[in-house]
């Protein structure tokens, strides 16, 4: 059962974040666009993050998928959900009517709310519950 | 509590480095990256030269221009199409002047009133304010859809308004 489990998490978070590195390396400069509307970063960075972060989801995705640096993998994923989390959190709190530039560089269904924050935390868990699993399987080889 | 081992502190870092690899060749590479400087490109003076540039000698623009409300007067005045990329309901209730309405997130039913627009117009897309981002969504999806001359105004109808400019609708003035 938790093999299964296991399975179903490495399968659909290699998914999302393959298919979201991918919309976005589509179109760079409108993923730029989305960075920069949460008002965080210099303009310097939101340009390096938006041909950076793309590629760090889809190897994510690929080296869960694959099961090559698994667990760096699931810590790098980790890490981004922490980060977009924060992004969203603060977005909100600021009252900015902005998309979430999650998955897509649309805007349709994809603004920044509870939706995307539960969303994230979701893979969040799911991400640190896979590295766990990981190292665990690992120690006990 | 999490332990990073040995071994996971070298996948971490290769899969960075690959990252950080393969975006410096997107930036450098790819027709559709993002513009690398210090200062954002909407707040780059040289909007007015690349303006002056595009209009007098059919230079071709790498993506929409993002212009400020002097220049979007400027453009408004020489009959460009001021398109509202925001709900039908709230361009209803005040948008600028002259303006059309395309709501961004209804774009598939707006499909005939982008027909109707001519290529050889400047578009000016605007929304809210720099926060609401359908403005450059839309920008961008003129220029995909073939739109050469295609500007942001990025301080949208709340800098239209505070800068003093005409609106209409129901609540414009």
């Amino acid at each position: 059962m938790k093999k299964i489990l296991l399975w179903l998490i490495r399968v659909v978070l290699a998914v999302v974040f393959i298919y979201s590195g991918i919309v976005k390396l589509i179109n760079p400069a409108a993923f730029a666009v989305n960075i920069d509307n949460y008002a965080i970063l210099p303009w310097f960075l939101v340009s390096l993050m938006s041909a950076v972060l793309p590629w760090l989801e889809v190897i994510c995705g690929l080296a869960i998928l694959s099961g090559k640096w698994l667990r760096g993998a699931a810590l790098w994923i980790a890490a981004m959900n922490v980060v977009f989390i924060i992004a969203i959190a603060s977005a909100m709190i600021r009252g900015l009517d902005i998309s979430c530039g999650c998955h897509t560089t649309s805007t349709e269904g994809a603004r920044v709310g509870l939706q995307k924050l539960a969303e994230d935390i979701v893979w969040l868990v799911s991400s640190l519950y896979l590295y766990q699993s990981a190292c665990r399987n690992s120690d006990s080889s | 509590m999490i332990s990073i081992d040995r071994r996971t502190g070298k996948q971490l870092f290769y899969i960075f480095a690959l990252s950080l690899l393969a975006g410096m060749l997107t930036l450098l590479f790819h027709p559709r990256s993002a513009e690398v400087s210090w200062q954002r490109p909407d707040a780059n003076s040289a909007a007015d030269s690349i303006l002056a540039a595009v209009s007098q000698q059919n230079i071709t623009l790498q993506e929409p221009l993002a212009i400020n409300t002097r220049q979007a007067r400027a453009f408004q005045q020489q009959n460009a199409i001021m398109v509202d990329a925001r709900s039908p309901e709230e361009f209803r209730d005040e948008h600028i002047a002259g303006a059309v309405n395309i709501p961004f997130e209804r774009i598939m039913d707006y499909q005939t009133s982008i027909d109707s627009l001519s290529g050889d117009d400047w578009i000016v897309t605007y929304c809210w304010n720099p926060s609401c981002d359908l403005a450059g969504l839309l920008a961008w999806e003129f220029f995909y859809r073939g739109f050469a001359k295609v500007a942001v105004y990025h301080p949208g109808i709340e800098g239209w308004k505070a800068a003093g400019y005409e609106t209409e609708g129901g609540a414009g003035k």
